[in-house]
């Protein structure tokens, strides 16, 4: 992922800050997860807390076999949990319209083009060190992201959002149900996933 | 024609700013100033709120070092509420504080920095970073991942979480320590010191290949300051402020914080939104000082553990008097994290360390409280006025980053005047440019509160603002 590009993720593109509060809900530290959950923006900035939220929603009513991770971006240290689990899922916001639409998009294991790295890495990148410096990144990898124009100075998301933290997690959960429950091959969207609300379709 | 190159923004640095030359009519530098060009205005922003609510607000300041903020906010609530802390609390608020030196200084070091020395200034910009790290030297990158690791985690253990916890409170802290938590982090310290120790001999071998950069990297004669213990030790959570001069001399001592008004004044500039702290006995723009981990390993008579201090006599013999070249911060940070480990060690070890009491409850006794500690980058300072109510009349906040501008102003167009030439854009002249900034390791969002990074900007612009050659990456 090239920061600075008009269609990036929001929370990879406008944040100066390396954040990353963890909350692991798998059993021990160190322990492998068929799935991981990394959601990350910013909540001080409107919609772009909607990863944050979706990771939330996720701890509050927990999955088995689905560890989350809260971030305020994403750090090169999350390489080794990433290296850890079979199926990883980034969710963000990204800038652009209809506000609350989803948008979901494979992720493969890239180096960056980018030059002007600083502390924080794309979901493609990360991946990628994971690969590199512990030998194994996950089989399959997804970005899920929201669309958005409100990234004000507020704590709440637009009412498009908060529909779409709703739909983005149900969509986690029946994929990370069906991944635990050991169905293969199964990928996203599943059939009956909803990327846009009914009111915009 | 004078000519103005721009930098805009510089990148690897925590924040948003750029760098404009200006050339004269031969195309040789004439001037070179960083703006920060994004406005903070924090302060205000904390007028009216309770002050018990001024750990956790002014921790939002920064993700890369909230910590630094709730421990200069703590200490100013402990003022405001005039209690002592337990000690167990301010045992416990010293490892959070060098935890969060630790991992900090290992983002600077390893994530931010290293791809300019492993690859070289005139690399390739697509290649110099992360990525080309971990294909130049595995083990570093793997090193650098890890350290960060042990800092966040050891934050994490004791606040439960590692961004804005809210564990720091006035009168002490939230929590005590479990034994159980206790033994995690005391597990996780040896590897730590191995890696740093390894970087440390990196380091040492490599520097030797940037001696360019050392001679012109914010090199020149300025004051350093910083806290110390009361007997000249390495301190990073409370003391006394300490003053020395170029040749390593002690022009003021046992500096009560509280007093920091007398010695440092704000200047302000119209080009830029960060202030200009200066050495008011000296005045302003010639009483520049320097802070951090540059700054802390100059003042000092003695680390205070072993092993930084075999480290430290090393690095202090680098030059007579003071270590000038700001090159040698990176250096200083190594050799800070390992203190970071030791220390936290021993207080770990101390017998007192799982004791339950660390919280002193009051209410505000004093309509006024001071709060200094060294955050990764230097001597931060918080101090707040209060009503009757509680509630905040006016903050000032005088952040790491803000006192160093002024020498990050002269360490730019030293190496401005070194390595650009008017008439050529080079990748490596401009990183060398940047890279000055980077040894400052400036926190951008802390000193102005600003969000936001972009791709590399480089305009060279006429008098009239034609732009003559562009560069972006």
């Amino acid at each position: 992922m090239t920061i600075g590009r008009a269609n990036l993720p929001v929370s990879a593109k406008r944040l100066g800050r390396s954040l990353a509060l963890h909350v692991n809900r798998c059993p021990e530290e160190n322990m492998t997860c068929p799935i991981l959950v990394i959601g990350y923006g910013n909540t001080l900035r409107q919609d772009d807390g909607f990863g944050w939220w979706v990771a939330e929603r996720l701890i509050e009513e927990p999955v088995e076999g689905v560890k989350v991770i809260v971030s305020h971006q994403l750090t090169p240290e999350l390489a080794d949990p990433l290296s850890r689990c079979r199926v990883a899922v980034f969710v963000d916001a990204r800038e652009g319209e209809p506000v609350g639409k989803l948008d979901l998009e494979t992720v493969t294991a890239t180096p960056s083009a980018n030059a002007s790295f600083t502390h924080s890495v794309g979901p493609a990148e990360l991946c990628y060190i994971a690969q590199a410096v512990y030998g194994s990144a996950p089989a399959q990898a997804y970005l899920l992201t929201v669309r958005s124009v409100h990234f004000e100075h507020k704590e709440k998301p637009s009412p498009e959002v908060e529909k779409a933290v709703e739909r983005a997690t149900a969509m986690i959960r029946r994929f990370s149900l069906r991944v635990a429950g050991g169905e293969s091959p199964v990928s996203l969207p599943l059939e009956g996933d909803r990327l846009l609300d009914h009111h915009e379709a | 024609m004078a000519q103005t190159l721009t930098i805009d923004p510089i990148t690897r640095i925590e924040g948003h700013a750029k760098i404009t030359i200006q050339l004269d009519e031969q195309g040789i530098v004439r001037d070179a100033r960083i703006h920060i060009t994004q406005f903070r205005g924090f302060e205000k922003l904390c007028e009216g709120r309770r002050f018990s609510e001024m750990p956790a607000l002014t921790a939002r300041i920064c993700g890369i070092c909230p910590v630094s903020h709730l421990i200069a906010s703590g200490k100013a609530c402990d003022a405001l509420l005039a209690v002592r802390i337990p000690e167990t609390a301010e045992k416990l608020r010293r490892i959070f504080n060098l935890a969060q030196l630790v991992q900090s200084h290992a983002l600077s070091f390893f994530h931010l920095s290293s791809p300019d020395f492993l690859l070289g200034m005139d690399a390739d910009p697509a290649v110099r970073n992360i990525v080309g790290v971990i294909q130049a030297n595995p083990q570093m990158a793997r090193d650098g991942i890890r350290l960060r690791q042990i800092g966040q985690q050891m934050i994490e253990w004791l606040a439960g979480k590692r961004i804005h916890p809210s564990w720091i409170v006035p009168g002490g802290v939230a929590q005590p320590l479990s034994a159980e938590k206790r033994e995690q982090m005391l597990a996780s310290i040896p590897e730590g010191i191995d890696i740093t120790q390894r970087a440390i001999a990196w380091f040492k071998n490599t520097m030797n290949q940037f001696s360019e950069e050392i001679q012109t990297f914010a090199n020149f004669p300025s004051l350093f300051m910083g806290l110390v213990t009361e007997t000249g030790a390495l301190e990073h959570y409370d003391g006394v402020l300490r003053v020395v001069d170029s040749a390593g001399n002690v022009i003021a001592d046992k500096i009560d914080p509280n007093d920091y008004e007398h010695y440092i004044g704000e200047a302000v500039e119209p080009w830029t939104y960060l202030k200009f702290p200066y050495y008011k006995p000296i005045g302003y723009p010639e009483g520049v000082y320097r802070v951090g981990p540059l700054a802390r390993l100059n003042l000092i008579d003695r680390c205070g553990t072993p092993r930084a201090d075999e480290a430290w006599a090393e690095f202090r013999a680098l030059e007579r008097g003071a270590v000038l070249s700001s090159f040698y911060y990176h250096y200083a940070r190594l050799i800070e994290i390992l203190y970071g480990l030791e220390r936290i060690q021993q207080l770990l070890n101390e017998p007192d360390i799982l004791d339950t009491r660390v919280q002193a409850v009051a209410g505000s006794n004093r309509s006024e409280g001071i709060g200094v500690a060294e955050a990764p980058r230097g001597t931060l300072i918080h101090h707040y006025r209060i009503d009757k109510d509680g509630l905040i009349t006016w903050a000032n906040l005088i952040i790491a980053t803000g006192h160093n501008n002024l020498a990050m102003n002269r360490g730019i167009l030293q190496a401005a005047k070194h390595f650009v030439k008017g008439d050529q854009i080079q990748e490596g002249m401009l990183n060398r440019v940047e890279a000055v900034i980077r040894c400052f390791d400036p926190c951008l969002s802390c000193s102005t509160h600003a969000v936001g990074q972009m791709p590399l900007h480089i305009q060279l612009l006429s008098p009239n603002g034609e732009i003559l050659d562009e560069v972006r990456r």
